[in-house]
């Protein structure tokens, strides 16, 4: 009789961690890499280095426009940029709880001449007009 | 009496290890959250050909740029070049042979990126002749925020080792495993004798820009096919 039950105990136990390894298999098989790719998507979408390098492709990129265009691009309405254009370089840092992280900044070449510094923005919009002459302009807001 | 309460027992133990499995798979999954969106810092690296994209990009902008395209009636006229503006800015085949030094007058057309050695070819395909066509030649004028590189000795170097041989020079663009402006080793020498080791030249590669982008020349009375080409090299 005593012997059953400690059967019945065994068996219900081995269930269990049966239950908890499947559990971790599926945890480990399906929810983590899905969980690592989103975190790092969201995370490398949103870094200064993709976003100096957008920005500088968008303005360079305007320029191949005739007549005229205007080109918005927002990375993520959680982020915070702070932008530098200067000597045709685009330079993009994030604003970030984490003190050492603020130092994080990536600088990108531009073909035009534009002239701008902004902080604490996360849309960017670039402006092209041809009247005769070629202008630009850009502007980057928070939304 | 006694079984029945030992019974109950592992099935309360039972529970317990499932929860206490399942906690610790949430204590493990937090701190993975907790350290990827909050202590580590992930960098992003690309991997790509800068100088080809950079060239595309340039070539595409020369096409629409108001200083060498057509324009006609207020309207820039995207991918036609205006011959008598290619006359006045770029420097021709017949000059080029007897000006050498061409490359160290630079032009500036508004656009450039900085930090760069940039040369732009326009070749007219209707105007050849044993694989030699007619065409433009200049250097753009690209801002520099470097210190300590002798660019006018490194001009000077690649100066002293251009082909002469103008149909070498426009059949390498027309057929680039032929030749080039310059020998790959010419190059090397003059960068390694001139420039930092982060500069990546683009002067060499075979790649999509080097076989140049599809134009129009428009002259006076006739529009004749043509192509452009963009060699790059960037201090990086």
């Amino acid at each position: 009789m005593q012997e059953n039950v400690w059967k019945g105990l065994a068996a219900s136990d081995t269930i269990g961690i049966l239950l908890v390894i499947l559990t971790t298999i599926f945890f480990l098989v399906y929810i983590l890499p899905t969980l690592f790719s989103t975190i790092i998507e969201t995370l490398a979408r949103s870094s200064p280095e993709n976003v100096a390098r957008q920005v500088s492709s968008l303005i360079s990129s305007s320029t191949i426009s005739t007549f005229e265009s205007r080109i918005e691009y927002s990375p993520g309405k959680d982020k915070e940029y702070k932008i530098e254009i200067f000597d045709r370089i685009v330079k993009v840092g994030i604003k970030s709880k984490l003190a050492y992280a603020e130092k994080t900044e990536s600088k990108k070449p531009i073909l035009i001449d534009l002239s701008y510094k902004g902080e604490d923005v996360n849309t960017f919009i670039i402006s092209k007009k041809f009247e005769g002459v070629s202008s630009y302009d850009f502007k980057a807001t928070k939304k | 009496m006694i079984s029945k309460q030992q019974k109950n027992k592992g099935i309360v133990f039972t529970s317990i290890s499932i929860i206490e499995g399942f906690l610790v798979i949430l204590v493990v999954a937090l701190l993975l959250w907790f350290s990827l969106s909050r202590i580590m810092e992930i960098h992003v690296s690309v991997e790509e050909n800068l100088n080809e994209r950079h060239s595309i990009i340039l070539a595409n902008a020369l096409i629409s740029n108001e200083n060498i395209a057509y324009i006609k009636d207020g309207k820039i006229l995207r991918g036609v070049l205006d011959a008598e503006k290619l006359d006045k800015l770029f420097i021709k085949k017949s000059d080029f042979l007897s000006n050498i030094k061409l490359l160290t007058n630079d032009v500036d057309l508004g656009i450039s990126y900085p930090n760069s050695i940039i040369i732009v070819l326009v070749l007219d395909l209707e105007k050849c002749s044993n694989n030699d066509c007619d065409g433009w030649i200049v250097r753009l004028r690209s801002l520099s925020s470097l210190s300590g590189i002798s660019l006018l000795n490194f001009m000077d170097c690649l100066n002293s080792n251009i082909k002469v041989d103008v149909g070498t020079i426009f059949r390498f663009f027309l057929a680039p495993p032929l030749g080039g402006l310059w020998q790959p080793w010419d190059i090397d020498k003059c960068v390694k004798n001139n420039i930092p080791p982060s500069f990546k030249s683009f002067f060499n590669k075979n790649r999509i820009s080097s076989q140049g982008f599809p134009i129009l020349i428009k002259y006076k009375d006739s529009i004749h096919a043509g192509r452009i080409f963009v060699g790059l090299g960037e201090f990086i």
